[in-house]
């Protein structure tokens, strides 16, 4: 299978074989509650309750939603609802830590007790999110009752920042494999592939001589070449079996479940000792940090104590901070968020990677056609977004792109490509036009001690204004949302009532109508 | 510590590449036909590149004040033109030819169009066309009238009426035959054409098609014999290195190229060898193969893959 693609430049900051570091714990943790769309799990502490480490925080409602779990041992301060880290607004948590170090873990899974049912289930219990879907839980795949030929372990870190993945297996080695064979148990897959690249071939070689003398002969290895997209499942599913899902859709249903390698180190803590999954491995490197390196990070801890930690060059003006990966990471507006359970790269550079160039006419040169792992008709797109020529958009396909990025990459006219085309996309799919419910911060119960931690502020005055606003008017706010809603709620019923008065003259009219008759 | 935090939209890095860095590759790679014209044809030639590139720059910012009012000059496409036009005008071609054929170029090929991006025809093969029926009389005698035989175009016009001993391969390849300033080098116009495709700032598809498929036209219609001094002369190589290969009037998708190429190269030979046309064949036949182009780009349209059929 050809893969279509950008060849980027690896970036790595931090030195090759360096290992992974723990991070040590901020004082206050906002643990964001996040799920798939819709079902946002339900709180099961309230402010003032203590935690231990690994004890609930929030339970999964409806049908989909994931456990979350304490990352440390301390008291509940406050409750908040702010933007997390990939712009969607959420529940956050806020943990007060305190020098007990207390653990609540779940009971280590037995040889015997290591049955499909009951990794399922401990799966399920063990509060893992999906790497390449955000917000997803890792289990929802894993229900879906297919035959399941492979299992893929996606250790290719197309980002040319990353390198926690290798950094993982090269210290970890026995565990991610450990981890990837319980992964294998659980769908009863045929086989492990293992996927590199070449640009991380260091990891290759100590996970291949730890396989010799496993003697596994269902794990096998496979070496991609390094073109940029590999962080999307169902891309990698095609170039494995040759069949490509819709967007939505699961891999599973083509027999291919993709995971990532941090899932398979947290299944194996969760199975073999029972610790509940509440931190990532990420990579926290770019220009203006002093400490690049591989970090194990907790769930809920604020961004602002990571960058404190590790270090920041102060001499530059304006900074970037970038959160999961250069090339299709989210550029975030304040410091105030905290590092999420989907974390992979934290990028804190000068704004001089960015272009500030206007973008320039196209000169139909087809390298976005060329790019394009999907084989959109980028220019197309292009041309029929500009016109709001929706219709055609969807005509061409517009919902089979991946936002991976790679057509804006490798335009020489610096067309905003990517950007134009998740616009139509979410026009196509109707999710343009909902307003924001609410502001971006409102506390809710109790006190928000993280933002005490802020160091760095937007230069933006409007957010300032909000967020100094915020904290005492927050009955205030409160109530003209209230009033707001019950303005709507009265539209809405007057709306109601002319439609039911137009619908009752029509029918009087037919009725008329067919009296005459 | 007040300090920016700088918000963009992914991808945050893109490929140091631009518009402009294209142009300018385009231009170094035409240097040498330009050099090896100055140095075969004189003083002349000389004027008519400075006068054909000065007037298309002057004339794109003139255009683009009287439509946005703005004096800017935001990419080097008009150096690339101003430089083809000089090129592709034979070398005793009178300079005000320089200045006619740059307006036709940029204002009236180009800017009239939409600027650049937006061109249906080449405007180097539009202008070389329009050039050539305005002075029909004037460019007939320059290319094949006359003893003097710096005066005398192309040695095709002797080619094509079966004459194949009195120009040597050896000045053809080197560029010493008369003929257009740009095309009569062939050594300097392969050198940068392979260079270019090397990079990957051209496509090869289309001139490899090309080619193919011109001699295959050539050979059929006037034997094995005809084929390198109708390959060598006339521009064909200069037309499908640099003219064929423009992105904006060519197909974007590879098969769309492929055919496009094809298209050309045999359009160009039938035009050699039953026409009788010369060095303007080559450029009717660009000219018709642009008109294709959006034809064949819907035609070849990309399959994507994962969409969700209804």
């Amino acid at each position: 299978m050809d893969q279509r693609g950008v060849k980027t430049r690896k970036r790595n900051l931090i030195k090759k074989g360096s290992g992974l570091f723990e991070l040590r714990p901020p004082e206050y943790f906002s643990v964001p509650l996040l799920a798939a769309d819709g079902d946002m799990p339900v709180r099961a502490v309230n402010v003032g309750e203590k935690v231990c480490e690994g004890s609930l925080i929030a339970k999964p409602s409806g049908r989909y939603g994931s456990f979350v779990y304490s990352p440390c041992s301390g008291k509940v301060v406050g409750i908040v609802r702010k933007l997390n880290a990939n712009g969607n607004e959420c529940e956050h948590v806020v943990i007060e830590r305190d020098l007990e170090n207390e653990k609540e873990l779940m009971s280590p899974l037995d040889a015997l007790e290591q049955t499909p049912e009951q990794l399922l289930k401990r799966l399920y219990m063990s509060g893992m999110t999906d790497n390449f879907m955000p917000y997803e839980p890792a289990y929802k795949k894993y229900l879906l009752k297919c035959n399941i030929k492979t299992l893929i372990i996606n250790c290719t870190e197309d980002d040319p920042y990353q390198s926690c993945d290798s950094a993982m297996i090269e210290t970890l080695t026995s565990e991610v494999v450990e981890g990837a064979r319980l992964l294998k148990k659980l769908c009863k897959a045929d086989q492990i592939v293992f996927i590199f690249t070449l640009a991380n071939m260091s990891a290759e070689t100590s996970l291949r001589n730890h396989i010799k003398k496993l003697g596994d002969k269902t794990i096998k290895i496979k070496t991609y070449s390094n073109v940029y997209p590999l962080h999307n499942s169902r891309l990698i599913a095609y170039y494995e079996t040759g069949k490509m899902v819709v967007r939505g859709a699961r891999t599973a249903q083509i027999g291919v479940i993709v995971e990532s390698v941090s899932n398979c180190l947290d299944f194996y803590n969760a199975v073999m000792k029972g610790i509940p999954c509440t931190q990532r491995a990420v990579s926290v490197t770019g220009k203006n940090t002093l400490r690049k390196a591989n970090y194990f990070i907790k769930n809920g801890t604020p961004i602002s104590h990571v960058l404190k930690l590790v270090g920041t060059k102060k001499e530059y003006d304006d900074n970037m901070l970038i959160y999961g990966g250069i090339m299709s990471g989210i550029a975030q507006e304040t410091l105030d968020i905290s590092v999420g359970l989907g974390a992979s790269v934290i990028i804190f550079t000068d704004s001089g990677d960015y272009e500030k160039d206007n973008e320039t006419p196209c000169i139909n040169c087809g390298r976005c056609l060329r790019a394009c792992p999907v084989r959109l008709n980028v220019k197309r797109l292009d041309d029929a977004i500009t016109l709001r020529r929706f219709d055609m958009a969807k005509k061409l396909g517009v919902d089979a792109c991946i936002d991976c990025g790679a057509c804006s990459y490798v335009c020489p006219a610096k067309r905003f490509l990517a950007q134009r085309m998740s616009f139509a996309k979410d026009i196509v799919d109707g999710k343009v036009g909902k307003k924001p419910t609410s502001s971006n911060y409102i506390l809710i119960e109790g006190e928000d001690l993280t933002r005490q931690g802020v160091e760095f502020e937007t230069d933006t005055k409007k957010i300032n204004e909000t967020q100094s606003s915020a904290l005492p008017e927050i009955d205030e706010m409160l109530k003209v949302l209230n009033e707001k809603t019950k303005q709507e709620e009265e539209e809405q019923a007057r709306k109601n009532q002319e439609m039911q008065a137009k619908l009752a003259k029509k029918d009087a009219k037919k009725n008329d109508e067919g009296g005459k008759k | 510590m007040n300090s920016k935090l700088v918000v963009t939209p992914a991808p945050h890095v893109t490929k140091p590449f631009s518009t402009n860095m294209l142009m300018f590759a385009v231009v170094i790679a035409l240097m040498p036909t330009a050099i090896s014209g100055v140095i075969n044809f004189g003083t002349n030639a000389l004027w008519m590149i400075i006068i054909s590139v000065g007037c298309s720059f002057v004339f794109d910012l003139l255009f683009r004040f009287m439509v946005t009012k703005k004096f800017n000059i935001v990419d080097l496409s008009s150096l690339v033109t101003g430089l083809m036009v000089a090129l592709v005008l034979p070398a005793k071609a009178p300079l005000y030819f320089a200045v006619i054929g740059s307006f036709l170029a940029i204002v009236i090929f180009k800017g009239c169009f939409g600027g650049l991006g937006r061109n249906i025809l080449n405007p180097t093969a539009a202008a070389r066309v329009v050039l050539g029926l305005m002075f029909s009389s004037l460019t007939l005698s320059l290319f094949s009238g006359g003893g003097n035989m710096a005066d005398v175009g192309s040695p095709l016009s002797y080619f094509m009426l079966g004459d194949y001993s009195s120009i040597t391969l050896r000045s053809l390849f080197f560029g010493t035959a008369p003929g257009a300033i740009g095309t009569a080098s062939i050594f300097c116009i392969l050198i940068a054409g392979v260079l270019l495709m090397l990079f990957s700032i051209t496509n090869f598809v289309m001139p490899v098609c090309a080619l193919a498929t011109f001699i295959l036209t050539v050979w059929l219609g006037k034997g094995s014999i005809a084929i390198i001094p109708f390959l060598f002369s006339g521009g064909f190589l200069f037309v499908a290195f640099f003219m064929l290969t423009d992105p904006v009037s060519s197909p974007l998708t590879m098969w769309g190229k492929l055919f496009y190429g094809l298209i050309f190269g045999a359009l160009a030979g039938l035009f050699r060898v039953y026409f009788v046309m010369g060095e303007t064949g080559v450029f009717v036949a660009l000219i018709i193969c642009n008109i294709l182009a959006p034809l064949l780009d819907k035609i070849f349209q990309p399959h994507p893959i994962g969409i969700r059929r209804a």
